[in-house]
């Protein structure tokens, strides 16, 4: 029995341990690259239904635990239980026909969706799948309603502030972001990147193969950006800031509840400190007669790094390894490409630099509000 | 008995009324079928045929057709809502307890919610749909990006309906989204830029002018921003997000309808 609690304690504790946002994320990254590298091993049937065995168990095991059943299973986080299901479900199903579809193209065969001339009747087939699949829907969600009382807590009162404060489930994931951003990259500017960034995905992706079907042989670079930004960039902070942020947004391990306590807050540099030091000199800007240029000079360091970072780092993969993405794309488009990538690849970078090396902020620009 | 049933069905499918509305009869062979198809305002977004390949489970998983679905779920559930709910903050609270109490079969608020999270989800894997089959390549270009536009939509339409229940919930989480406006660059009062923006020493954005204050008619969510986000909920949002479906319905049709291989 001693024995028995010490395992499951220690389990506890592990979890509590590996949930921390830079192992999860590391942990899921890693999955991700396996995942892509070896899609046509796993996704056969029979690897597929030990893993999703494996899964509910994990899960079914985790549920035995009141406290993190109870953070759970509140009303409006079934949505983001569901979602989870499903990604899994499709992007395997996803990765499977893409499988099948390599092997094929592999053989010489065209893709399974193939056959243009081969037509079928609307009525009945696809009227009939539409039928099915809407009652389908409407059962699910009449038993759903059935199950679950949508949720309404005291009424709205500005005086007692609801800690923690939560964005819709949807939008947690960029609140989770604040962490790492102030407001207006993690709520504004990161947010348009990610819609403009969509929207140009047609006009930037000018790979002639893998259209109308699934593949990732043919698409390779196309997929798995596409599949990184999703899973590790927007659904993986939706989970992180809904299960593992508490009361003052502080992280909690699953197993541990929600009681408020205040951590003694991490010591976080600025990039300008680390290089100069906390030069007093440095920081004199702050003056009724701070000349524009100071604050500037201060933040030096980050401004390289970033105009490193932003400009001279695609001039240089598109001279060396994406060579021919660039030729493929012209000057216009890579620029364009470049820009949206290397912006979203600001996030993980700050993510990195936080988690390694305590950094608040690259560029301190705070006479502006302008702290990147 | 049965001879009289059918005799009774063949007369009223003769009858001059049955025929007014259906032109057709069941459609039973491959000329009936189409005319079935191409008769029916509803069954006329889609072509009479189709590649056999679009029309697998596997393909498509129904998701676009779904989302559209429950799109219509909410506005029926919403316009009955509607009815009970007074978006006024000294009522809004009362309405949604009555509701939860009083209003017979009280799953309207249930199913309006849950149908909204439904709605998000399947937006989202519809895009993964398209995006993994490719299916945003020319000439499908401008449909990917109006499809984007409805998603972002999608998003603030279930955003601006977490507010009017108007619990702690909804102050809270609704504070938290809308102060991310007053961060805005040059347009939000703490954004950056934002000081640039004056005339003679006085700032022209300041939390009384700037987007949140717009998004809010007010510095923080009060009475005003219940009023603002009921009438982009139930008016402006759906109106566009249905004048963007119907372009993203018929574009599908214009370019060369569900995609496939070349």
């Amino acid at each position: 029995m001693i024995a028995e609690a010490w395992t499951i304690d220690s389990l506890r504790e592990g979890s509590n341990w590996l949930a921390h946002p830079a192992r999860v994320m590391t942990i899921c990254a890693i999955g991700l690259v396996a995942g892509l590298w070896w899609y046509r091993v796993w996704t056969r049937p029979r690897w597929a239904a030990l893993l999703l065995g494996g899964l509910l168990a994990v899960v079914t095991l985790a549920g035995l635990d009141p406290v993190l059943r109870d953070k759970v299973c509140r009303p409006d986080n079934l949505a983001i239980l569901l979602l989870v299901l499903l990604l899994c479900f499709f992007v395997w199903r996803g990765l499977r026909q893409a499988a099948v579809n390599d092997d094929r193209a592999e053989r010489g065969e065209p893709p399974f969706e193939a056959g243009a001339d081969d037509k079928v009747l609307t009525w009945p087939h696809l009227v009939f799948l539409e039928l099915v699949a809407l009652v389908a829907c409407s059962a699910f969600l009449v038993i759903w309603s059935l199950l679950v009382r949508a949720p309404l807590e005291p009424p709205a009162d500005l005086e007692t502030v609801l800690n923690p404060a939560k964005a819709p489930w949807y939008f947690v994931g960029l609140q989770e972001l604040l962490v790492y951003f102030d407001p207006w990259l993690a709520g504004v500017v990161l947010p348009v990147v990610m819609v403009v960034g969509l929207s140009a995905l047609p006009y930037l992706d000018r790979n002639p193969r893998g259209s109308g079907y699934y593949t990732l042989r043919e698409r390779p670079l196309a997929v798995s950006v596409f599949l990184a930004a999703f899973i590790l960039l927007w659904m993986l902070p939706i989970l992180v800031g809904t299960f593992l942020r508490g009361p003052n947004w502080t992280l909690y391990g699953p197993f541990e509840p929600w009681d408020p306590h205040t951590e003694s807050p991490a010591e976080l540099v600025n990039l300008s400190a680390m290089v100069w030091g906390e030069r007093s000199e440095m920081e004199a800007g702050f003056g009724a007669e701070a000349a524009l240029w100071r604050p500037v000079v201060r933040e030096l360091p980050g401004i390289v790094l970033l105009g490193f970072y932003f400009l001279v780092m695609p001039w240089v993969l598109s001279r060396t390894a994406w060579r021919g993405l660039r030729e493929r794309m012209g000057s216009v488009r890579y620029l364009v490409f470049s820009v949206l990538l290397m912006g979203m690849g600001l996030v993980p970078a700050k993510m990195l630099l936080r988690w390694l090396l305590d950094v608040r902020y690259i560029v301190a620009l705070t006479e502006w509000s302008l702290n990147i | 008995m049965m001879g009289m049933l059918r005799r009774l069905g063949e007369s009223i499918r003769a009858s001059q009324l049955w025929r007014s509305v259906f032109r057709q009869g069941i459609p039973r062979d491959r000329r009936s079928r189409v005319l079935a198809v191409m008769g029916n305002v509803f069954l006329h977004l889609h072509p009479p045929e189709l590649r056999r390949s679009g029309v697998r489970l596997s393909f498509t998983w129904c998701l676009g057709g779904l989302t559209f679905f429950l799109f219509l779920v909410e506005a029926v559930t919403g316009i009955l809502l509607m009815f009970y709910y007074r978006p006024v903050a000294e009522y809004a609270y009362h309405d949604m307890v009555g509701l939860r109490g009083h209003v017979s079969f009280g799953l309207l608020r249930e199913i309006h919610r849950w149908g909204a999270h439904l709605m998000v989800i399947t937006c989202w894997l519809h895009l993964l749909r398209v995006f993994l089959t490719g299916s945003y390549r020319p000439p499908r270009e401008f449909n990917w990006v109006v499809g984007v536009c409805l998603l972002v939509l999608t998003m603030l339409m279930s955003f601006t309906g977490y507010l009017l229940p108007w619990d702690q919930l909804a102050l809270w989480a609704v504070t938290v989204g809308t102060n991310m406006a007053a961060a805005a660059p040059w347009l939000g009062s703490e954004g950056p830029g934002s000081s640039l923006l004056a005339v003679e020493g006085i700032p022209l954005v300041h939390p009384g002018s700037d987007v949140r204050f717009a998004l809010l008619g007010g510095v923080a969510v009060g009475p005003a921003a219940l009023m603002r986000f009921y009438v982009l909920h139930c008016v402006a949002l759906p109106v566009l997000a249905g004048v963007l479906m119907a372009v993203h319905f018929w574009r599908i049709r214009r370019d060369g309808g569900i995609s496939g291989p070349l």
